[in-house]
């Protein structure tokens, strides 16, 4: 790796007293790609739709898993280094409030899911009313807990209380640390119960309560994979007075460090429940280890863990123009196969389904269109770049290193 | 921040503060603190006298409770050894300058817990003269460990750790032991410091060279130290959480564990630096903006906890197990539910207290916290190993255990070890790092108050 030859992506410079500012985005050909690839997920939805709605609507949920996860990975990434009083996200902040945007997909989504394809995905949801839910339960208590109003009051007033915070934490000038406290606790404590409505209740016997961690830190990952990628394309071109080697290797390190912590949270659960050996929880792995599925469960791992971490572990492919990125994408594209591989399993217990995974990849695309869009919506209205941060120019002379 | 007056402030001063208890005799209250602590510590050792002379059957647990004090007890000491080297490490790896003020106590704080809860498995085996069993040697039976028990895996582990924080640790202190060799006196006694501060710095003559070395080596052993620390206690925790027994099987005990280890410790940090910059005037070396920062950290991981805590109490309701309802029912209010309510008073309910700035820079406040959360992190310990096996899955076993006069001599014993090694220690050694404390105030010195105030 060290021998990597690769030119930086944004070599040592001069410092500078002030950036010039390129004024809003505009990126006619990207947004038409997000508009090409929203199109894209809408007809593969109603294909699917049409022919297994079932499947349609676990690729909705797989999708919309990954957009959430995401989206609050990106504000929680930024709220952590505003709490913590750390500068050097100045840079990225726009990166990552823009990232932080799919929410109203979330929202849309779990609207969509509970007027029509949760009694598909959720057992406990289609007989809800019936003899047959109290039968499902050994208790009344867990019954009533398990009822659609119940799913759909809680993950729907989650998700409108975490687009309220986002509106109140992203733009402006500068870090905001109270409000940056208050969005992790709220956004923390919220993604755990979000994660058992919506991934966990797949199977209302499994539990794990590592699940929130989960998701939080495969959320971190893939929203510092995205910011990553957009940093390296603004550093070609629009900002390459802004995106310094320092920034890249931040981005490096945090990248590896991620990667070693999904690792680690994906490992223990794993061990922990294999060898406890209960049913309730061995099923959960066990439907998603055999019949193909075992397979995608070991493309995930190397994707999230040991492709970035072998990639950028020396400091030179850390900050090299290609090995950064390309890691990012790998981690993208392992997030999203993780999200399918927790749904898609629930409802093909006997293997691979026709076409594999193509469909809900199609779905998928569809909504990280949609993300594309809003992000490059947010950049429009926004800026690439926090001008007026007073932090912005010293980290970018990498004041803050000395 | 409130900094330090720089232009008060030189290399030669910060060398004299911080080497001058080495040299002078020790004031009344330290010598009060450490007979008192000694005193413990031998009780301590009288308790593991009476044991290997006695037996097992002096300490209160039974063939239900089976892991009592000790286990609780270890567990927490190695919690306490965690923190310490999670400050240093990755407090160096985040480029947080601000930790060459707490660095040094956090990194004697980790070696005295770890050799203090390394006692406890082994005396805990029934028959420590036998404990040499543990490591992988050839025997005439041929009988090897149970490499898939995590007991086993719990000696590699903590050997590992200890090793890894005795040498990061030392390795921090060798240009200050050539500091302080440098300044010994020119009489016998004197000379026989030299000696041995010489021997103990390795022929550290503060070269460019020596600096290099230093610098890559102390940044790697952090390197290595950060998953060393997390996986020694995630070791910890699964031990406990692979099993079936109601409140350990929880796949969030690893993580879980190690953010309890981060609070616990950082709050017995507070207990020592506290009293450390008063007893010994390092007023201008361990600020309030440290001890302000060190309880944000706390706040953070105590804000963790409290979430692990609903998770399990909710996981539990969920799995609609009747042993893990049972079992967290019987904590909330079983005939040992004080020691759960306590729990949360001290480590859910005092830290609020942290949110707000003029508590968190209030000494009194500080101290207070501290040491709640210090008696709540021992009970979260207590409440985990011991609620759980009172209450297993089947109800003829279930028994109330309870201390014997052992159990409280041990315990108390093992907080006069502990003191006794950090007291010595202040008396031997520079408690704040020399070399890493002057590049900071030199600095922000040079640069302005500001510099050292955010970064990273």
């Amino acid at each position: 790796m060290s021998a990597c030859t690769c030119p930086d992506p944004a070599p040592a410079a001069a410092a500078v007293e002030r950036l010039a500012d390129p004024g809003p985005l505009s990126a006619p050909r990207l947004a038409g790609a997000g508009g090409v690839l929203a199109v894209i997920g809408v007809v593969a939805f109603t294909a699917l739709l049409l022919t297994d709605a079932g499947r349609a609507w676990g690729a909705l949920l797989a999708a919309t898993v990954a957009v959430t996860w995401t989206s609050l990975g990106a504000l929680a990434f930024l709220a952590m280094h505003d709490a913590g009083g750390a500068r050097w996200t100045a840079p990225i902040r726009r990166a990552a409030e823009g990232w932080s945007g799919g929410l109203p997909l979330t929202l849309a989504a779990l609207v969509a899911l509970a007027a029509c394809g949760a009694p598909l995905l959720y057992d406990w949801f289609a007989l809800a009313g019936t003899p047959g839910h109290e039968h499902l339960f050994a208790g009344h208590a867990k019954a009533a807990w398990m009822s659609p109003a119940r799913w759909i009051a809680t993950t729907i007033g989650i998700t409108l209380v975490w687009l309220a915070l986002r509106h109140a934490f992203v733009g402006g000038i500068g870090r905001k640390p109270r409000r940056a406290v208050l969005l992790l606790v709220v956004a923390g404590y919220g993604l755990g119960l979000f994660t058992w409505d919506v991934v966990l209740a797949l199977d209302s016997r499994f539990v794990s309560s590592m699940a929130g961690m989960y998701a939080a830190v495969g959320g971190l990952q893939c929203a510092l994979a995205l910011i990553t990628i957009t940093a390296a394309w603004w550093s070609r071109g629009r900002h390459a007075d802004a995106f310094r080697q320092h920034t890249f290797h931040d981005l490096g390190t945090w990248t590896i460090g991620l990667a070693c912590v999904w690792a680690y949270i994906a490992f223990a659960q794993y061990l922990i429940i294999a060898f406890g050996g209960m049913d309730n929880e061995t099923a959960f792995y066990l439907r998603r280890m055999q019949n193909g599925w075992d397979v995608v469960l070991t493309v995930v791992a190397l994707l999230r863990f040991p492709l970035p971490f072998l990639l950028l572990l020396s400091q030179r492919t850390r900050t090299c123009r290609y090995a950064l990125p390309i890691a990012s994408a790998a981690i993208l594209a392992g997030g999203w196969l993780d999200c399918a591989w927790l749904v898609v399993p629930h409802l093909f217990p006997q293997g691979m389904p026709t076409l594999g995974l193509l469909p809900e990849l199609a779905v998928g695309l569809g909504f990280a269109g949609g993300l594309l869009l809003l992000a490059l919506r947010y950049w429009r209205r926004h800026g690439t770049l926090a001008h007026g941060d007073p932090d912005l120019v010293p980290v970018v002379n990498a004041e803050h290193l000395h | 921040m409130s900094a330090p007056r720089e232009p008060e402030l030189t290399a030669r001063q910060i060398t004299d503060d911080l080497t001058a208890p080495i040299f002078r005799l020790p004031s009344l209250q330290w010598v009060g603190g450490f007979l008192t602590a000694a005193g413990l510590a031998g009780l301590f050792g009288l308790a593991i006298l009476a044991y290997c002379v006695e037996g097992y059957g002096i300490f209160g647990v039974d063939n239900t409770v089976n892991w009592g004090n000790d286990i609780g007890s270890y567990v927490f000491w190695i919690g306490i050894a965690v923190a310490g080297t999670l400050v240093s490490s990755v407090l160096l790896l985040f480029r947080q300058r601000w930790r060459t003020g707490v660095n040094r106590a956090t990194e004697a704080m980790t070696v005295f817990a770890i050799n203090i809860a390394g006692i406890y498995p082994l005396i805990h085996t029934g028959r420590p003269w036998v404990d040499y069993w543990l490591l992988p040697l050839p025997n005439d039976l041929s009988l090897w460990e149970q490499f898939k028990s995590p007991i086993v895996w719990d000696v590699f582990a903590i050997t590992g750790y200890a090793t890894t924080s005795v040498l990061f640790f030392y390795l921090g202190l060798i240009p200050d032991f050539a500091a302080v060799r440098d300044r010994c006196p020119d009489n016998r006694f004197g000379r026989l410091q030299r000696l041995l501060y010489s021997a103990l710095s390795l022929g550290w003559k503060g070269t460019a060279s020596d600096w290099r070395h230093y610098e890559r080596a102390y940044t790697q052993f952090a390197w290595v130290a950060t998953p060393l620390v997390v996986g020694m206690h995630s070791t910890i925790a699964t031990l406990l959480a692979v099993s079936l027994v109601p409140g350990w099987h929880a796949s969030v005990f690893p993580p879980y564990f190690v953010s309890g280890a981060i609070f616990g410790g950082l709050a017995m940090a507070m207990l020592l630096l506290i009293p450390l910059r008063s007893a010994f005037s390092l007023e201008r070396y361990i600020t309030i903006d440290h001890l302000d920062r060190l309880a944000k950290i706390m706040l953070t991981v105590g804000m963790i906890v409290l979430y692990v805590y609903v998770t399990e109490f909710f996981t539990a309701w969920y799995s609609e197990s009747a042993a893990e309802q049972g079992q967290y029912w019987y904590r909330l209010t079983g005939e040992h539910k004080a020691f759960f309510w306590t729990m949360i008073l001290c480590n859910v309910v005092s830290i609020q207290l942290l949110w707000f700035r003029s508590l968190r820079r209030n000494l009194g406040v500080l101290l207070l916290v501290a040491f709640m959360v210090n008696a709540g992190m021992w009970l979260e310990r207590y409440n985990i190993v011991v609620l759980s096996l009172e209450r297993d899955h089947l109800p003829s076993k279930w028994t109330a255990y309870a201390f014997t006069g052992w159990d409280y001599i041990i315990l108390s014993g093992s907080f006069g070890l502990f003191f006794t090694q950090f007291l010595l220690f202040c008396r031997v050694a520079p408690v704040v790092s020399i070399a890493e404390i002057k590049a900071t105030l030199l600095r922000r010195g040079r640069h302005g108050a500001d510099q050292e105030a955010s970064h990273g």
